[in-house]
């Protein structure tokens, strides 16, 4: 039976998941206000496990981090990348190729979320508090210099590269 | 049931259409059939109010966090929503989407209680 922790944040996969699917709904172009609702719920999400749940789990752990964070990470950050330039079917499908498995590493049995329902099992309770509590986040505009990346691929090679650097 | 959004082919991939399902309680759920590479799925909404939306799948994807459903119940909606209303159709996922939300809602309810 999945943890509240993993069921909350598995239930905004869902949320997300129904967002993008209503800015496809027409084939060939994406609908601006769902996609915009899609971006800022997906931007707060990936904010939910940076900025609370990575870093209770690592503390949890004494400061150990679990073996998949570095993975998340790069894909948390090759994202957020591809949500800089103006959406496209294309750079959906691109999102998509990321977003796919970085979800099922996240709701899989024994994955992510079930391994933090029970590395904070003592304070659930309080750590869903503050992700409810969580603010939208700050959504700038969209930017299609020639310098935004419009492939998961190098999306994820320049986060993997900026990791290593932190 | 109303909402017929976009003619769905069960064969086409992506997300094939959507339609609003009562349940027993009388709550509007609209129900999306996807198809993609996580395989044939189901995601059900609240049309309105605070309840969590959920996923389905009719093959077997992330069992412990997804809930089951199965082929013939994922193509029943499929066909609901590539339309035209039929009655029967109607029925027949009034009965589906009740069942999966009386699933979802338990398993939240359990999940709750293991808190306790």
């Amino acid at each position: 039976m999945p943890g509240p922790i993993g069921a909350f944040l598995a239930a905004d996969h869902a949320r997300l998941d129904g967002l993008l699917a209503r800015a496809e709904a027409e084939p060939g172009s994406v609908a601006a206000e769902p996609f915009a609702a899609f971006r800022a719920g997906l931007l707060r999400h990936i904010a939910l496990e940076e900025k609370i749940l990575f870093p209770a789990a690592h503390r949890a752990r004494g400061g150990a981090p679990l073996p998949t964070f570095r993975r998340l990470r790069i894909d948390h950050g090759a994202i957020a990348s591809l949500l800089v330039p103006a959406p496209t079917p294309a750079l959906i499908a691109e999102l998509r190729s990321i977003l796919i498995p970085h979800d099922g590493i996240e709701e899989a049995d024994g994955g992510l979320y079930d391994a933090c329902d029970a590395l904070l099992a003592a304070q659930a309770e309080q750590v869903l508090e503050r992700m409810r509590a969580y603010p939208p986040v700050r959504v700038a505009p969209h930017r299609d210099g020639p310098r935004v990346v419009r492939t998961a691929a190098e999306a994820l090679r320049i986060s993997a590269q900026q990791l290593a650097v932190r | 049931m109303t909402g017929v959004e976009r003619s769905a082919s069960p064969s086409v991939e992506g997300a094939l259409g959507a339609v609003e399902v009562p349940d027993s309680a009388r709550r509007a759920w609209r129900v999306e059939v996807h198809r993609d590479a996580r395989g044939r799925w189901l995601l059900v909404s609240p049309v309105r109010g605070d309840n969590e939306p959920f996923r389905a799948s009719a093959d077997g994807h992330r069992p412990g966090r997804w809930l089951p459903t199965d082929a013939d119940e994922w193509e029943l909606l499929a066909r609901l929503c590539a339309g035209p209303d039929d009655e029967r159709l109607r029925h027949e996922a009034f009965r589906v989407v009740d069942r999966l939300v009386r699933a979802a809602q338990h398993a939240l309810l359990m999940g709750a209680s293991e808190d306790d």
